[in-house]
């Protein structure tokens, strides 16, 4: 949409007959065929979600239908909030702040537009407790802080609409949960509030609409009418020779890179971990040190001054090329992307097919991502990309069920704000998607972990966070209480880091404990774009100087989007292909070599076929299990196969696992391939024997710690010095093993063994890989030594490890090894 | 025979699963960093703790006064985690203890047990100071860098011994026995604490305790 200037037909506005298209008529703007129905659907009194694959008109869509009623309503002129813009995004509340203002300010309306978040100053958060702005742009956090006041339902009761951006990024968080709980509270103070979604590409929009607009309503999907093509390049090596088989963080083709990017040319780099970003912009800046500031970095663990830097040196023009990750994914498009980089493989369709819808901004340009493979095995995953976006196959996303440590939160959240009484908020909380199935038991030992601690039995008068009141309404306890949960509402996104800055300077951003607990001083390392060296640790900060050179890369846990299965089926077709000898996209040719080399070692499976492989090596006993399922299935299937092998013969083995696959490592001579059955695959005890596996490994400890901090049970933050916490910064780990050994009923354990299941495991895709593996034919190979689609998993073992052997046998088994 | 036994030269001491040194010469049974009211002290800041762990760490304590016959429980430090956290549950449950376990009990001071200036009479505590010394034993909470001429056992680090082989690892709380520095330092007696990792060394020997049992020495003389 071009800026023309206009002269603004102002009387028609103050007559309070301002419609959004008459605005856009005035601008010399031609509404699109999706704004028109969007603003009708709203008229109407209609609730439900507006999908925008590329992200142009949507916030106008959304927005001037609502203003509209605004103008022309009653209320016209009167203080306090009338329509709620959530993003998910604090940085581009400013550019959101100012779309929504210009056709107030060019028509003279009588609305007032502001924002809260947690950027907002001192002076106007005192302003916005007198008086909500008419139209307030804020975040999850920052709405769910206004929940939790003693005015909450005053301010909150004049809404209107709310409009949230993002929602297919936010339904499948903790953060959506938190906006669904607060649009229940508001829809109950509020009734007639309309909620508004905006949306890119998913395959389930009817069900996210659904759990958008709350259940048993009715929920519209507006279809955004534009079109447009796709293209998925490649940047290819000239032969597979020197090209890596296995590793992510493969710089083989950083020179071609170099060379293909443009200064002069605004560039987005995507790469898929923190650690391969800093890795490329790291070897970017080597390689072209002419670009200067040009060349940025940007991802989630960078200072947030850091990142807003980029952010607008990107829009304004001072920075050309960003080496970013998913950090970069969402945000308004005002910035002046052409092209679009994908470092490695996408790992799904509708994640491609986003990133490069960013591209092209010039009229007429078109949508194009050039991929960048690290690895051989990456050619095929790029090749057949180009393929499902050809189909346009793409994911669904879903929601958390029941996710109590959300529960927990937003009940601390409404006894903060003005209080509650038990049964009207289990209804109110059943009509969230998340919360639908929600059993009265759950939400009462939800309440009582906010009163008491959890223990029913057992009373503990000095631990309050609520405080039962005169006729059973609930309330907060004490205003310590209050002052600990509104700073630590924001923790659901945090990540349990050090922070990282130059001695006697700025912070440069955080890093995960672990690395820092690993590196003495002098240690150097790439870090937020610079070289640094390690200085010390002090005062819950890592302290680093300037340094030359360095070699290592900070490795970060976060999670990995895992193979979707709409990409895995089509490498399954790409494979397929190459197995009868059809090599048809240039990077399938390019790859032809190392599938043929697996084809000779072992062979390539047919779809619906699995290819199970025993080889021996030289280290010792391999199993590998090829389902094609995502690395996530794949952490759950390994534990599970490695648990059931282990139950046949006590052992203790190494499990690893990637997109493609899972491998278990035994000692020499360990026969796998005796022990080896379908019944390995059985689904009958799958969640019980899930369970033990899981608490068998690390991976219910880990997600633990995120439940912990979201519930309450460990706080980031506290009022005062930090100092004062220490005597109880008990890693959330510790209270782990305490609950599992002495109150294993408690349901948060439950709930991070549910969550291992269905978020980690993606539970109904577990399932239904046992199932295939069970029923479908296995095909049988024993290569003399580890294959290419093996050898990735024998680099990347991480080091789980799964142990049917006593403590005693194992320590025996080590010490018997070991010189003495 | 689940423990194990060392001599301190000359001086005989066993080495129990209950994560407890016994003198046997003075019968004297000699635990550290017991941490009681660790958990209510999460509480009192606002945070969830498991119940029971108390319970447990001094059903333990009892077990294995009893069955080392033991005349004299000897505490090296830390028998309370903090004031906050010795709510009325904590003074009921301990004096409880007392009724059933009647031995004089000597605390040599912890950095921990600085913050409880006033144990409840009820709990008939020994206060013996910062160092003490019992049958040609001494007792200190945190562990001298040499003893000199005879042993010190101490507490503090809450020892784990942690090693790993090829697919297999273990952590487990360990004794640590040091011939060169004359210093044993004792588990922590809590279950609920993390503590200092100890890999087999020369000079230092370790007893593990898993499933019920103490092995050792791992490591040791070189």
């Amino acid at each position: 949409m071009g800026r023309v200037p206009v002269s603004v037909d102002i009387s028609r506005a103050r007559a309070g007959g301002w419609s959004a298209e008459a605005w856009f008529a005035a601008r010399g703007w031609t509404a699109h065929a999706f704004q028109r129905e969007a603003w009708e659907r709203f008229r109407a009194g209609e609730s439900g979600l507006i999908h925008v694959p590329t992200g142009s008109g949507k916030t106008y869509a959304a927005y001037l239908g609502a203003l509209e009623e605004v103008v022309a309503g009653a209320a016209a002129g009167t203080r306090g909030a009338r329509v709620i813009y959530v993003s998910p995004l604090r940085a581009v509340a400013r550019d959101i702040e100012l779309a929504l203002r210009a056709p107030v300010e060019e028509c003279g309306l009588p609305v007032t537009v502001g924002s809260r978040t947690g950027d907002t100053g001192a002076r106007e958060r005192a302003r916005q407790r007198e008086a909500l702005p008419n139209v307030l742009v804020t975040t999850p956090e920052s709405l769910t802080l206004l929940l939790a006041s003693d005015r909450a339902d005053e301010a909150l009761g004049g809404v209107r609409a709310v409009i949230v951006d993002e929602w297919h990024e936010l339904m499948s968080s903790k953060r959506g949960v938190q906006v669904e709980l607060a649009l229940a509270r508001m829809r109950a103070v509020a009734p007639g509030m309309r909620t508004w979604g905006l949306s890119a590409t998913l395959a389930n929009l009817d069900e996210a609409a659904r759990a958008l607009v709350g259940v048993g309503r009715a929920a519209a999907v507006v279809h955004a009418d534009l079109p447009r093509e796709i293209e998925v390049r490649s940047l290819l090596p000239d032969s597979v020779e020197r090209f890596p088989w296995a590793g992510h963080l493969g710089l083989t083709m950083l020179k071609p890179l170099a060379a293909w990017l443009d200064a002069a040319v605004p560039t987005l780099v995507f790469t898929n971990t923190r650690s391969q970003a800093e890795r490329w912009h790291a070897a970017l800046r080597w390689e072209r040190p002419e670009w200067g500031d040009l060349l940025a970095i940007h991802h989630g663990s960078l200072e947030r001054e850091e990142r807003e830097r980029v952010e607008a040196g990107l829009k304004g023009g001072a920075i050309r090329i960003v080496v970013a990750t998913s950090s970069l994914d969402l945000g308004v498009d005002f910035s002046p992307v052409e092209r679009v980089v994908q470092i490695g493989s996408p790992k799904g369709i509708a994640r491609l097919i986003q990133r490069a819808g960013r591209s092209g901004h010039r009229p007429g340009a078109r949508c194009e991502v050039l991929c960048v493979p690290t690895h051989a095995l990456e050619l095929v995953e790029i090749a057949s990309a180009r393929d499902a976006v050809a189909r346009r196959e793409i994911e669904e996303r879903h929601g958390w069920r029941a996710p109590l440590d959300c529960l927990v939160q937003h009940i601390v959240t409404r006894a903060l704000g003005g209080g509650f009484a038990a049964d009207a908020l289990f209804d109110e909380v059943r009509t969230t998607a998340s919360f639908a199935t929600l059993a009265r038991e759950e939400f009462d030992w939800c309440v009582e972990l906010a009163l008491s601690g959890g223990r029913t039995l057992a009373s503990y008068p000095q631990y309050h966070r609520i405080a039962r009141g005169d006729g059973g309404r609930f309330s907060i306890a004490s205003r310590r209480a209050a002052q600990l949960h509104r700073l630590n509402i924001g923790t659901i996104s945090a990540d349990a880091s050090i922070s990282v800055a130059f001695v006697g300077g700025r912070r440069l951003g955080s890093i995960e404990e672990g690395f820092i607990a690993r590196l003495e001083e002098g240690d150097a390392f790439h870090f937020a774009g610079q070289v640094v060296e390690f200085v010390r640790v002090r005062d819950m900060t890592a302290w680093v100087r300037k340094a030359r050179r360095a070699d290592l890369v900070p490795r970060w846990n976060g999670a990995r989007f895992p193979l979707s299965t709409a990409l895995a089926a089509a490498v399954r077709r790409t494979l397929d292909e190459a197995r009868r000898g059809e090599f048809r996209e240039p990077e399938v040719r390019l790859a032809e070599p190392v599938l043929r080399e697996q084809m000779a070692l072992s062979a390539l499976p047919r779809p619906g076929e699995t290819l199970v492989e025993f080889c021996n090596s030289r280290e010792g006993a391999h199993l590998f299990v090829y389902p094609f399922a995502g690395r996530l299935v794949h952490e759950g299937l390994s534990v599970l196969l490695a648990l059931r092998l282990a139950r046949l013969r006590p052992a203790s083995l190494a499990v690893s696992m990637n997109d493609y696959g899972i491998e278990l490592f035994a000692e020499h001579g360990f026969p796998f391939e005796a022990l080896f059955s379908p019944a390995l695959f059985s689904s009958d005890t799958l969640l019980t024997d899930l369970v033990e596996a899981v608490n068998l490994g690390e991976l219910s400890r880990r997600q633990f710690r995120d439940i912990a901090r979201v519930a309450g049970l460990v706080f980031q933050k506290y009022p005062g010095a930090e100092r004062s916490g220490r005597q109880v910064q008990a890693g959330a780990g510790l209270i782990f093993d305490v609950l599992r050994e002495f109150d294993p009923g408690n349901l948060l354990l439950r709930q991070s063994e549910r969550e291992v299941y269905e978020r980690q495991f993606e539970g109904g895709r577990l399932a239904a890989t046992l199932d295939a593996l069970a029923r479908g034919p296995l095909l049988v190979t024993r290569p003399v030594r580890p294959t290419p689609l093996g050898l990735p998993l024998v680099a990347d073992r991480l080091g789980t490890t799964l142990s049917t052997e006593g403590v005693l046998a194992r320590l025996e088994a080590i010490l018997a090894g070991s010189v003495r | 025979m689940p423990s194990a036994t060392v001599s301190l030269d000359g001086i005989d001491a066993e080495l129990m699963p209950e994560r407890a040194l016994f003198l046997c010469a003075d019968r004297a049974l000699v635990v550290a960093d017991l941490h009681i009211g660790k958990s209510e002290s999460y509480r009192r800041f606002g945070v969830p703790s498991a119940d029971g762990i108390d319970e447990e760490t001094l059903e333990r304590l009892g077990r294995a006064a009893m069955r080392a016959g033991a005349k004299v429980i000897v505490v090296v430090g830390d028998l309370t985690h903090h004031a906050d956290g010795i709510g009325e549950a904590e003074m009921e449950r301990f004096a409880r203890f007392r009724e059933r376990i009647m031995l004089p009990i000597r605390l040599v001071e912890g950095n921990h047990d600085r913050g409880a200036r006033t144990l409840p009479a009820e709990w008939m505590i020994d206060r013996v100071g910062a160092r003490f010394a019992l049958g040609g034993v001494r007792f200190e909470h945190e562990p001298p860098e040499s003893s000199g001429v005879g042993w010190t056992v101490s507490g503090h680090l809450h020892p784990m011994l942690s090693v790993a082989r090829g697919v297999r690892s273990v952590e487990a709380p360990a004794f640590v026995v040091d011939r060169a520095r004359r210093t044993v330092v004792l588990p922590a007696f809590s279950k609920f604490t993390r503590g200092v990792r100890f890999a087999p060394q020369t000079g230092c020997e370790l007893f593990a305790i898993a499933e019920g049992a103490v092995l050792g020495p791992i490591g040791g003389a070189a």
